[in-house]
């Protein structure tokens, strides 16, 4: 009983200490944000880039990352640096807003506008299989006439 | 109709392509053929003040240098020649900076940090502008890569251009080209 309680107050100091002294810095990996930029030099995502200003920034990205620094922080030291230009992604405010939203806006004005030209069509196709309207009397007495003139039946 | 308007895009991108195309547009060539083709209009943030550049954070034109040869060297800390071309260039501004020549680093594509670093570390003494990006100064001067060095005469145009490092044997050369200008 004793043990166990040993093991469980040991278990319980190990966990509290992994959550005090684990770094804000590990809620995001280096590794994700190298694909979320782009190497000046070659201007491919960092991730793919093997310049020499590529590993630096690499470096730079996880030097800080160990320092515990957020996410937003690195990326704004870069942007400081290197200009927006280093986010291989648009930021999602102001004007790069734009970016984000015209591609979604695309898609469902594409998406609404198939729907609206399916039921035109649709439409148009139930008019074309509408049974045709009945001759009129004289319609038919020219018709049967034409046929007759034809040596139709 | 669909081919009219295919060979009317045509045209126009000719057209565009053509009123694009100056000869002033290939720096190396112009060079080349002992022509002086004019430095291109860049405005950049002193990084490191020196020779009348400055103060830092300050932004400078190179057309505000003109009336004094410019020895534009394009650097950057994480560049290795640069790290040997460094105190040759600190030299050759020891030498010149009395005739009234600016030696003009110019770090690209660069953490500012190292930037500085890497001024500290060379006991650099010549100013430099920065281009974090580095796009405007790779496409004004058409630069291949660091380092590159640009010697500007006192009109602003470009009458001399060198890649790679410039070492303590072409220094003297270096020399004598700013002095004659």
């Amino acid at each position: 009983m004793t043990r166990r309680r040993t093991w469980r107050a040991a278990f319980a100091l190990i966990a509290a200490l992994m959550l005090v002294a684990a770094p804000a810095a590990l809620a995001w990996n280096p590794t994700d944000m190298y694909r979320e930029l782009r190497c000046p030099t070659c201007e491919t995502p960092l991730d793919v880039s093997n310049s020499p200003a590529a590993q630096r920034i690499k470096e730079f990205v996880l030097e800080r990352w160990r320092k515990g620094w957020s996410e937003d922080r690195v990326k704004d030291a870069l942007v400081a640096d290197f200009g927006r230009e280093v986010l291989a992604t648009p930021p999602k405010s102001g004007f790069d807003l734009v970016a984000w939203v015209v591609p979604g806006v695309a898609v469902l004005g594409g998406l609404a506008g198939i729907a609206v030209l399916t039921r035109v069509w649709a439409r148009r196709r139930r008019a074309d299989d509408a049974p045709a309207a009945p001759l009129s009397d004289a319609d038919a007495a020219r018709l049967q006439s034409e046929l007759d003139r034809l040596g139709g039946p | 109709m669909a081919v009219a308007v295919a060979v009317a895009l045509l045209v126009v991108l000719l057209v565009v392509g053509l009123a694009n195309r100056g000869t002033d547009t290939d720096i190396a060539d112009a060079v080349a053929l002992g022509e002086r083709p004019p430095a291109p209009a860049l405005t950049l943030p002193v990084l490191h003040a020196g020779g009348g550049v400055g103060p830092v954070g300050r932004d400078v034109a190179l057309a505000d240098l003109r009336g004094r040869p410019v020895l534009v060297n394009v650097w950057a800390s994480w560049c290795t020649p640069c790290r040997d071309e460094a105190p040759v260039l600190e030299r050759l501004w020891r030498d010149v900076k009395g005739g009234g020549a600016l030696v003009l680093g110019i770090d690209i594509q660069d953490v500012s940090d190292d930037a500085r670093g890497f001024i500290r570390e060379f006991r650099l003494t010549y100013p430099s502008l920065r281009d974090g990006n580095g796009s405007r100064t790779t496409r004004g001067f058409e630069t291949t890569g660091v380092p590159e060095t640009f010697l500007i005469d006192r009109d602003g145009n470009i009458a001399w251009r060198h890649i790679g490092p410039v070492t303590a044997g072409e220094a003297g050369q270096v020399r004598e080209l700013i002095e004659g200008l």
